[in-house]
């Protein structure tokens, strides 16, 4: 199937974006807000971090290994579990497979296999 | 030093699920305590009654949030899901041709050049296996 020029433009800005770019934004935004309406207000946080620069470097050293170890963690533990939910809920990919298997073990009929070809090239089609 | 194959990219995708998953509602939560305190509750007679101090806000701010959080969630994954996967999956051209190929294998309606093609399209992606078993 052929995409469009500018639908392959705007997939490739939000990937840019989303898996990119916005640790930037979103860091900039932490650290400024943090920084200004906690720290600076608050005479025990700003005795210890006593510059917005070193605030902003504490964070990132802490934030990336941190985040890295966790992230290790999910993809050990967590991630099957919720790959495991939403296969639960992705009916279309279990009538496929069901289809497939009645269709092996001579159990679907040639209405019902004929009806789910229809369906799939539907779906080719778009 | 030899590092493993692909070493970097996992990290970079542990890093990322450790930052969206993660820590990124503590970076959220705590934006969002902070400007709406600063710029809606403090100074404003009618708040300031019920909600004095920043961390009183921040205490019943994060214990209306979970659980309300957790029963729109629940009621996401048992019912929104499975309408987000069927609409996924009914515009998923790939998918559909994988089965439907399996299924003229299977049924002997797949031509032999057919068949040759689709196993050369599948073969291209599996070139882009990062060989981890």
């Amino acid at each position: 199937m052929k995409v469009g020029w500018t639908r392959r433009r705007w997939w490739e800005f939000r990937q840019g974006h989303s898996v990119y770019l916005t640790f930037v934004l979103t860091f900039i935004n932490f650290i400024l807000i943090s920084y200004r309406l906690l720290i600076e207000k608050v005479t025990a946080f700003k005795e210890l971090v006593p510059d917005l620069w070193m605030f902003a470097l504490l964070f990132i050293v802490f934030y990336i290994p941190a985040a890295t170890l966790i992230g290790f963690w999910h993809r050990r533990t967590q991630l099957r579990v919720e790959t495991t939910l939403v296969q639960q809920q992705n009916p279309i990919l279990a009538r496929m497979v069901r289809t497939l298997l009645d269709v092996q073990t001579g159990r679907a009929t040639r209405e019902e296999i004929e009806e789910f070809r229809k369906m799939l090239v539907k779906i080719e089609k778009g | 030093m030899i590092v493993p194959k692909n070493y970097v990219r996992k990290l970079w995708w542990d890093g990322r699920m450790g930052h969206s998953t993660y820590l990124i509602f503590f970076l959220t939560f705590v934006n969002f305590i902070l400007v709406t305190y600063s710029y809606l509750i403090e100074g404003d007679p009618i708040f300031q009654k019920f909600i004095s101090d920043l961390w009183l806000f921040s205490i019943i701010f994060v214990i209306l949030y979970f659980p309300v959080s957790i029963l729109i969630g629940r009621w996401h994954t048992y019912t929104q899901i499975s309408v987000e996967m069927t609409i996924k999956m009914l515009e998923d051209p790939i998918m559909a041709k994988m089965i439907r190929t399996l299924l003229d294998v299977q049924t002997g309606r797949a031509t032999r050049e057919e068949i040759e093609e689709f196993r050369k399209s599948i073969t291209e992606i599996e070139k882009k296996d990062i060989n981890e078993f």
